[in-house]
């Protein structure tokens, strides 16, 4: 079942805020949503793949294990939409 | 609250307790040895947490990797402060004092390479996580920017001191501080530049606190190093202040990247 972008985006805006900041979450979606120039609806692909460059960013930052545990409630998030 | 909140509100107090110790001592009315007393045992466990935290930080990243470096440059910069400062403590709670030079320089002035190495490596980290952190171009514009400063600023800090009758160590050692920190600023304007737009967030208050200690760091070394030419030493308790609050914002905001990958 294919997921509405803009839901997507800020499920994944939400999850990442309280490590980047709210404006950064939203640049950083935004960013890899325009590199990947994804569609208005998202596959379960292109759902993971957005999630896995969003996470290999927060792992400069955070870490492998924290930024793992972060992507793991990205997942969770998402599913929650479906 | 947990222990590791309480343990960051215990030094943010004792960092602002002796902060402000020190600069009431522009009016003297503490007898020294009990600033001196205060000033040791903050720089030394500030400087203690921030060395055993960053080795500590840097274990969370992947072996190999830019940020994992990073971190443990910035560990070793701050273990050379560390014992640079335990060298000058028993003078200082001895005979009121430390000399200067001493054997404490030796490890101020190796600290440096690591500290500048460290922040050019998280710059280099920072770029890769592929976040929209401005242009290149942008960049190199902001280290021009902040080089050519530091070079207008180098002239009429660095003559005084050129000139003041000191022995041959004491004036390149005194040259050297103030040299280095003016490089530092380089690669620390540039994480400012950087990590400025995550504020909000709890990677951006790690930032602001470490970066906010390099700019108390060098802005207390320039003074000191300055004004120690110059014979003023009526500002030496405003200098310590600022030593004091860089070496508690560096370990404050040390101790916030671990609670942040814990």
């Amino acid at each position: 079942m294919a997921l509405d972008t803009d839901a997507v985006a800020e499920a994944l805006a939400r999850g990442v805020a309280p490590y980047l900041g709210e404006n950064m979450a939203r640049s950083a979606v935004q960013a890899h949503r325009d590199k990947m120039a994804l569609g208005a609806a998202l596959t379960r692909e292109q759902v993971e793949a957005l999630i896995g460059r969003l996470g290999s960013g927060l792992n400069i930052f955070l870490g492998r294990d924290k930024s793992a545990q972060v992507v793991g409630e990205l997942r969770r998030a998402v599913e929650a939409l479906r | 609250m947990t222990a590791e909140r309480g343990r960051e509100l215990a030094l943010d107090g004792s960092v602002a307790a002796a902060t402000l110790l020190y600069l009431s001592q522009l009016r003297p009315w503490l007898p020294p040895p009990v600033l001196t007393w205060v000033g040791a045992a903050i720089k030394l466990t500030c400087l203690g947490v921030a060395a055993f935290m960053s080795l500590r930080a840097s274990s969370s990243f992947e072996p190999g990797t830019l940020t994992r470096r990073a971190w443990r440059l910035l560990g070793l910069g701050f273990a050379g402060f560390f014992l640079g400062q335990l060298c000058l403590t028993p003078y200082q709670l001895t005979v009121g004092s430390a000399p200067f030079p001493s054997v404490g320089d030796v490890f101020f002035v190796l600290a440096y390479p690591f500290f500048i190495a460290a922040l050019f490596v998280f710059v280099r980290a920072h770029e890769e996580a592929g976040y929209p952190l401005g242009t290149p171009a942008g960049r190199r514009l902001t280290a021009l920017g902040v080089a050519a400063a530091a070079l207008v600023v180098a002239f009429p800090v660095l003559k005084p001191i050129l000139e003041a009758p000191a022995s041959p160590m004491a004036t390149f050692l005194n040259l050297a501080y103030p040299s280095l920190d003016l490089v530092l600023l380089v690669p620390t304007a540039l994480l400012i530049r950087i990590t400025l737009p995550f504020r909000s967030g709890g990677v951006g208050k790690v930032w602001v606190a470490l970066l906010g200690g390099f700019l108390a760091l060098c802005a207390a070394d320039i003074g000191f190093a300055y004004f120690s030419a110059l014979g003023q030493q009526a500002l030496d308790p405003l200098l310590n202040a600022m030593f004091v609050l860089a070496y508690g914002l560096m370990a404050r905001g040390v101790m916030r990247q671990r609670r942040l990958v814990a």
